[in-house]
């Protein structure tokens, strides 16, 4: 059977989308479920009762669905009971949401000059200021819209170049810094998409990093409470992983959580 | 002829002159002599005069504490010094000033001169006072002795357990007169005698007569006056050898009802305390003041009724206040100051005596080590806070301390002490104990408060800690020794609250990554780019190169005619039919090789096709296409359907045979 060019094109397109894996988990509680057992929470942390505000907060969390106020209220109430490392490690869940949170960023600055011994300057590209405040200032969706949005408007603007040859002078400028932009924009969640999985906490008060997967290697280098390590790699018990200086050791799996 | 003299006129006297005829001249010289006369006392029968003196009280009785007059009066002179007098034991008598008088009865001039005495008498009973001695032009005059009755108003009488009065002392007042003013003028302060009365009088009281050391007392020394003015009021002093005391603060003004007289009081209140144990005694209390007392001028009687010093004008300039400087005292009080027990005395006691209240605060609970704590410690309550000393945190091994630093405001003393945690191990600030006396309950009390529990964090590098400045920097003086801290405000660091609302929940750990559709919408932009960008390629040669534009239309153009000649069959229209295929035919071979249409024969398929390699049998239905379509369009076909649609099938494949091989 002979069909026209297009109309394969279409069917391809069609037949894409309903293999599109656009699908939600199940939800174990309703929203006024966990508004419910999210306003037992804040009750217990009202008294006092951080334990208990835990718990709560973590049930929900838990069930799969989560928010930025919940990870806040959680990293709160760890704080309280002086977990530093599990109250970071919430608040970097909450960045990932509501990053641009003053409160949020109140309470995480403060919880990180918590943390004990001298945490090393970050390097490397990712700890120039500009770009890490850049990048930590939207979630991980947000840049990908953005870069797909400059992306976006570059093509327009590239089609508008083929119809109107007349202004290109001006087109073609603006269409290069946005492709600039794009580009950038796309560096920068490709990065933070490269963190998810990846990015963890310290959550041990005191963790010896060892040059091998094993208890009597040699110490490395030591991690407190609340420090920020990226998991390279995952054996048996053991997580390889890199400081931010860069330095690599195994550590526990157990004195490390991933965001 | 000598003529009569005119009388002389003028004035009723002349009416002598004109009687007894004689001159004007004689007249006015009879005139002075007569009263020259008169003024050298030739007619001395006409001044009969007495020289003699008299003493007398304006009255021959009076009260205790009332003042009255003694005149003492020279007749006969008015040049008579004052009289002299002997001093009299419960008289107080003051000299006021002389008074001259001139007077003419049934003829008789006589001229006298007064001097006038104040008495007060200071108890009750008959006092004789002279005689008196006086002298003129060195002549000397004596006047007897007068009697002066004085009842009532006895002394305010002692009473057991109130307030301590002078009732039987002795009057110390002197008997001798004040020195002698004229005028009427205040004696010298410095005359000032002790008085006693029951108008105005001194009371001292203390409230209890056994103290312990350093306890402390209120002691109240009050003055008492009525029916008398009183100026110059100073703070009464007394003997407090054993005693610690204070200036006095501003006495308070009152009324009291005492012995059922209604008196002004001024009371001056004090704290006192003992300070070394055993018999002690307060007093007496003294205090000096001037009293004022309403003067009266002297009765004066005179032949010709009303004297003019009854006159208003003179009465005034006479009457007034005298001012008397006075010393009032008390009975002193016997204090007994009891020593402290020894029995049940805490270690720490430091000599305070009272009753108190002890608390302890500090300003922070959280710190990083290396930052200043304040140590508030308060001590409150009712006693000799001169005596609390600083209850201290000691210097160890957790703590560096500084000296505390005191402040002191009404029944509070406050002491600061700041202390350095010096370890990240430190749990708390140790216990702190003050002990002190209790008189109310005779017996030792201490008061503990903590431990204090603090948090020390430690210091990220590079931070300072807070800056500490000495006393002298700081610009301290008094007793500041050593080192005081003076830190910025610390403002208190926390997280911030909790969020009420829980926000929008959202699946754990979905991104938009993660979603295909994401991707895929991606490629929207840029395959439509794309598409747009040859089909405006496409169509801008198709708009510039007509050749392309022709081969391009060529395969369109030829189903159309396929369809038009399809069409025809079976209508019986042979030669419409193939008119239609040939020039459909044509069209395609011309579109093709870019020829023109009329141009399109059966000699271009030798020409175009065979040297394009194209296949041998093609070319062969090519031309035979060509040659049956010129054999129907020129000679007469019957009309043939099944014929028909074997032409349509043939060119069919002859079009796309060429299409296939990509002409």
């Amino acid at each position: 059977m002979k069909i026209s060019r297009i109309k394969y094109i279409m069917f391809c397109l069609a037949a894409l989308c309903l293999f599109a894996e656009v699908s939600t988990p199940a939800v174990a509680m309703d929203n006024s479920e966990l508004e419910q057992r999210f306003g037992e929470g804040n009750a217990a942390y009202a008294k006092g009762d951080y334990g208990k505000a835990i718990q709560q907060y973590a049930r929900i969390a838990t069930a799969g669905k989560v928010s930025g106020p919940l990870y806040f209220n959680l990293g709160n109430a760890y704080f309280k009971i002086s977990s530093v490392g599990q109250a970071i490690l919430n608040y970097e869940r909450a960045r990932r949401i509501m990053p641009r949170d003053a409160d949020l960023l109140a309470n995480y600055n403060f919880a990180r000059s918590m943390i004990k011994g001298n945490p090393p300057d970050e390097k490397g590209l990712w700890a120039w200021k500009p770009l890490k405040a850049y990048s930590e200032r939207f979630t991980v969706n947000e840049l990908l819209l953005m870069a797909s949005a400059l992306y976006t408007a570059t093509m327009v603007l590239l089609v508008a170049l083929l119809y109107l040859p007349g202004l290109a002078r001006y087109i073609l400028p603006i269409a290069i810094l946005l492709m600039i932009l794009a580009s950038a924009d796309s560096v920068v969640s490709w990065h933070a998409v490269k963190g998810i999985g990846k990015n963890a906490v310290v959550t041990a008060a005191q963790v010896e990093s060892k040059f091998g997967p094993f208890d009597s290697a040699t110490k490395f280098f030591t991690l407190y409470e609340g420090m920020g390590v990226t998991v390279l790699d995952t054996k048996d018990d053991w997580r390889k992983l890199r400081r931010s200086d860069g330095k690599t050791g195994w550590v526990k799996r157990n004195t490390v959580e991933i965001i | 002829m000598r003529r009569k003299r005119d009388a002389p006129q003028g004035p009723p006297y002349f009416a002598i002159g004109k009687i007894m005829n004689i001159s004007r001249i004689t007249y006015h010289v009879s005139l002075i002599l007569m009263a020259f006369c008169l003024m050298t006392g030739v007619c001395q029968e006409v001044f009969a005069d007495q020289r003699r003196m008299e003493a007398k009280f304006e009255e021959p009785s009076t009260q205790a504490g009332n003042p009255i007059y003694l005149n003492i009066t020279f007749f006969g002179d008015q040049t008579a010094e004052r009289p002299q007098m002997n001093p009299v034991d419960g008289l107080q008598i003051r000299y006021v000033g002389p008074s001259t008088r001139v007077s003419i009865v049934n003829g008789r001039v006589s001229q006298s001169v007064t001097h006038s005495f104040l008495v007060i008498p200071t108890k009750e009973g008959v006092f004789q006072v002279g005689p008196f001695k006086t002298s003129v032009n060195g002549e000397v005059f004596m006047a007897p002795p007068v009697s002066l009755t004085v009842e009532g108003g006895s002394y305010p009488p002692a009473s057991s357990g109130g307030p301590v009065r002078t009732g039987s002392a002795p009057v110390r007042s002197s008997a001798a007169p004040p020195s002698g003013q004229s005028g009427g003028a205040s004696p010298d302060a410095s005359q000032r005698k002790a008085y006693e009365s029951d108008r105005v009088f001194l009371t001292m009281d203390v409230g209890r007569r056994k103290i312990y050391v350093n306890e402390i007392v209120p002691l109240t020394i009050k003055l008492y006056g009525t029916g008398v003015g009183l100026k110059d009021i100073e703070y009464p002093m007394y003997g407090h050898d054993g005693f610690s005391a204070g200036d006095f603060p501003e006495p308070e003004k009152g009324r009291e009802l005492f012995h059922g007289m209604d008196y002004n009081t001024l009371v001056f209140k004090q704290d006192i305390s003992g300070i070394r144990p055993g018999e002690c005694t307060l007093g007496p209390a003294k205090l000096n003041c001037t009293m004022l007392v309403r003067r009266e001028s002297p009765r004066r009687n005179s032949s010709f009724g009303r004297s003019i010093f009854d006159d208003d004008f003179f009465g005034s300039v006479i009457r007034g206040y005298q001012e008397f400087p006075i010393e009032l005292s008390t009975q002193p009080i016997h204090m007994t100051i009891l020593p402290l027990p020894n029995e049940g005395k805490p270690s720490d006691f430091q000599g305070a005596v009272g009753n108190y209240g002890f608390d302890v605060e500090t300003d922070v609970k959280t710190v990083k080590i290396g930052d200043p704590i304040t140590v508030r410690m308060i001590v409150s309550g009712d006693g000799n806070l001169d005596t609390v000393t600083a209850p201290s945190i000691q210097e160890s091994e957790d703590f560096k301390v500084y000296e505390p630093q005191s402040s002191k405001k009404d029944n509070k003393k406050v002491y600061e002490q700041v202390i350095i945690p010096k370890s990240v191990n430190v749990k708390e600030i140790p216990k702190v104990s003050f002990s002190y006396f209790s008189p109310l309950f005779g017996a030792y009390k201490t008061i503990s408060k903590g431990p204090i529990p603090i948090s020390v964090t430690s210091r990220p590098e590079g931070e300072a800690p807070v800056k500490m400045v000495s006393a002298s920097q700081a610009g301290t003086g008094g007793d500041v020794t050593g080192k005081v801290s003076y830190q910025e405000e610390k403002l208190g660091k926390d997280i911030i609250y909790m969020k009420e609302y829980p926000g929008t929940f959202v699946p754990e750990g979905r991104y938009l990554f993660q979603n295909k559709l994401f991707w895929i919408s991606q490629m929207f932009p840029i395959g439509l780019f794309l598409a747009l960008f040859f089909f405006h390629r496409k169509s801008e040669k198709i708009r510039t190169d007509k050749k392309y534009a022709r081969f391009l239309k060529a395969p369109r153009k030829a189903r159309i005619g396929m369809a038009k000649a399809k069409s025809l069959i079976g209508k019986k229209v042979p030669v419409q039919f193939y008119d239609v295929i040939f020039k459909t035919l044509q069209e395609y071979i011309g579109d093709k090789f870019n020829l023109p249409k009329g141009a399109v024969t059966s000699q271009v398929i030798d020409e175009k096709f065979r040297p394009a390699g194209y296949d041998e049998e093609v070319l062969g239905d090519l031309k035979e296409m060509f040659d049956a379509c010129e054999m129907a369009r020129y000679a007469s076909v019957i009309p043939d359907a099944q014929k028909e649609e074997e032409v349509l099938e043939k060119l069919k494949e002859i079009i796309d045979h060429l299409e296939k091989s990509k002409v």
